[in-house]
């Protein structure tokens, strides 16, 4: 009891980082995964090839790399980031890469006749792409994109390494201090990922539901 | 809407799957584009539909070229094997959505889905999503929404090939009164004869890329200009050496012939011998329903000869005579309807009245109707 009123407020000091960081994080990476994962199923071949290179680079090199390059090593290049802004691009980007592969495939997974009988109808690219395409190809999306947001809030965590003051970075403070408390403090962590993980599912899984509606589950 | 095509060829890398095809097909008319699998009938389609290019050739409706227009210019409704209802949308969206695509009001879009989902007998499911829907009932919103931006051109890819038997029968029916009661040029593609002599106005048989043949169902199932379709439509059984039957020692003996179960009869070994029949041995018999199927051996051939079910057939291993009316003779790239040359009347009791492949009255033994005969195939 003692020691969760005395390690309680420094963690959730860290929790509003963590969160911000999670929540920026999610958009930049969605908003890329959409971007990205359409440049990949784009006609022209540079496209294409510029959009893969993005995608294996930042999935093929490490989340704390990327953080270290973007806060360390982009001053010696004339470019300053915070460390909020260097921890949003580096989870953005990196998650971005992976939820590109959950958008193109859901896509490419929507039947061909869909697309067909869309262009028959006389729709405009944009048209076809938004009303029919887009709600099929939702609902695959949504299980592996939950999945990805569970992973980009344990990816938060990466963040302390740059200096940002999240729920890890609260907790190895408060360990040096408090040392003896050291077990109920990373329980306490555990418990507060898990809290967030466990909200996320449950939203995901609501939207899922949301998006089934009129389909055969 | 009137349809050409002149000199279509597509490639699909390296194979050719339309090969210089030709045709025109009248306003108004519902047309079968008839072939076995890979013969091309469904590129020909899309073809038309825009959703291929062609590498050479032209298409033109209402004599004006549409070769390089996407499908959102050519007016054409598009209906799939596999339906493509929008499956995120109720009946009425779907029927609706290209509707909304052109602008128009409200209160028009409600009055024409309502138009269209009684024309095609579904009022009252509106509010239902596709799959909600049996598969006979799913097929018609597909038709109701190609219907509904009111297209010159009507296209179906196999529209009834995912459907079973029985609903398949009512929904032939149901669509060939539909498309003549709007006057609306449609081509459908199949590979089921019966359904193409059933609906069609006019066939195109393909095989292979070709156009083999064009012209009324009828025509083409009597007078096959080539051997794929004598083959293909109805039932045909190729004769080796066909000078050596009786009656045939005209015919070239390294000429191609074909024989029709209709042009075949058999009767009882004993009676008449004096007639130019061959000696056949049963080699089965089989209970089709409203007929009996009989395998008969002749000349080292089995043919099959048809009987009413309520005739008394003969047993497998009996001996019968076999008497051949007539054959399909092909040679030099021409066909000819080739007659028994010993007699011209039926020698046993026939089943059906009706004109003969040549026109005359003579009475062919078993099923003279295309319906019948490419039913067996």
């Amino acid at each position: 009891m003692e020691a969760g009123l005395l390690l309680l407020p420094g963690l959730l000091r860290g929790l509003r980082v963590t969160l911000e960081v999670f929540v920026l994080g999610a958009m930049l990476a969605l908003g890329l995964s959409f971007a990205v994962g359409l440049l990949r199923l784009s006609r022209f071949p540079i496209v294409r090839t510029l959009a893969t290179a993005y995608v294996e680079f930042f999935r093929g090199t490490s989340l704390l790399i990327q953080l270290f390059w973007l806060y360390y090593a982009l001053p010696f290049f004339g470019v300053e980031l915070s460390a909020l802004a260097a921890g949003v691009l580096g989870l953005g980007l990196n998650y971005g890469a992976y939820g590109s592969e959950v958008v193109r495939s859901a896509i490419r997974s929507v039947p061909k006749g869909q697309w067909e009988a869309a262009i028959a109808l006389n729709l405009s690219p944009l048209v076809r792409f938004r009303r029919v395409i887009l709600p099929q190809a939702w609902p695959l999306m949504l299980p592996p994109f939950g999945n990805l947001l569970i992973e980009l809030l344990k990816g938060t965590s990466l963040v302390s390494m740059i200096t940002l003051g999240d729920m890890t970075f609260q907790a190895m403070s408060l360990r040096t201090t408090y040392a003896r408390y050291e077990v109920p403090l990373f329980l306490l962590l555990l418990v507060l990922y898990f809290l967030i993980a466990t909200a996320t599912s449950a939203i995901v899984r609501r939207l899922e539901r949301r998006a089934r509606v009129g389909r055969s589950a | 809407m009137s349809v050409e095509i002149r000199g279509i060829w597509k490639h699909f890398g390296r194979f050719a799957a339309v090969k210089g095809i030709d045709f025109a097909v009248e306003k108004g008319k519902l047309i079968g584009l008839l072939g076995p699998s890979g013969s091309g009938k469904t590129t020909v389609l899309r073809l038309l539909a825009g959703l291929e290019i062609p590498d050479a050739g032209e298409i033109c409706f209402d004599g004006r070229s549409v070769t390089g227009d996407p499908p959102q210019k050519r007016r054409i409704g598009l209906v799939f094997q596999h339906y493509a209802l929008f499956p995120h949308m109720t009946v009425f969206e779907n029927i609706a959505f290209g509707l909304r695509v052109q602008k128009r009001s409200d209160r028009e879009i409600e009055a024409r889905v309502r138009d269209l989902l009684e024309l095609v007998g579904l009022s009252g499911l509106e509010r239902r999503f596709p799959q909600e829907l049996s598969g006979g009932q799913k097929q018609r919103v597909a038709f109701a929404r190609a219907l509904a931006p009111e297209p010159e051109l009507l296209l179906l890819d196999e529209p009834f090939a995912a459907l079973d038997a029985q609903v398949r029968k009512s929904l032939r029916a149901w669509l060939r009164d539909m498309v003549r009661r709007l006057g609306l040029t449609t081509i459908f593609v199949t590979h089921d004869q019966e359904e193409a002599v059933e609906m069609a106005d006019e066939l195109l048989v393909m095989n292979e890329g070709r156009l083999e043949q064009q012209g009324p169902p009828l025509e083409v199932y009597r007078r096959p200009r080539t051997p794929f379709v004598a083959r293909f439509l109805g039932e045909s059984i190729e004769i080796p050496r066909p000078s050596s039957l009786k009656g045939f020692g005209h015919v070239d003996p390294h000429a191609l012939a074909f024989v029709r179960p209709e042009f075949i009869e058999v009767g009882d070994p004993h009676e008449r011998r004096d007639l130019p029949s061959e000696t056949g041995i049963v080699q089965g018999v089989h209970f089709r329903g409203r007929e009996w199927q009989v395998e008969v051996a002749v000349a080292g051939k089995t043919l099959p000869v048809y009987l009413p079910s309520e005739q008394q057939v003969p047993r497998p291993g009996d001996e019968v005579r076999v008497y051949i009316r007539r054959l399909y003779v092909f040679q030099d790239e021409k066909m000819a309807v080739v007659e028994n040359e010993n007699a011209l009347q039926p020698r046993y009791p026939a089943r059906h009245q009706g004109p003969t492949a040549d026109g005359s009255a003579e009475v062919p033994r078993g099923n003279p109707t295309p319906q019948a005969s490419a039913r067996r195939r």
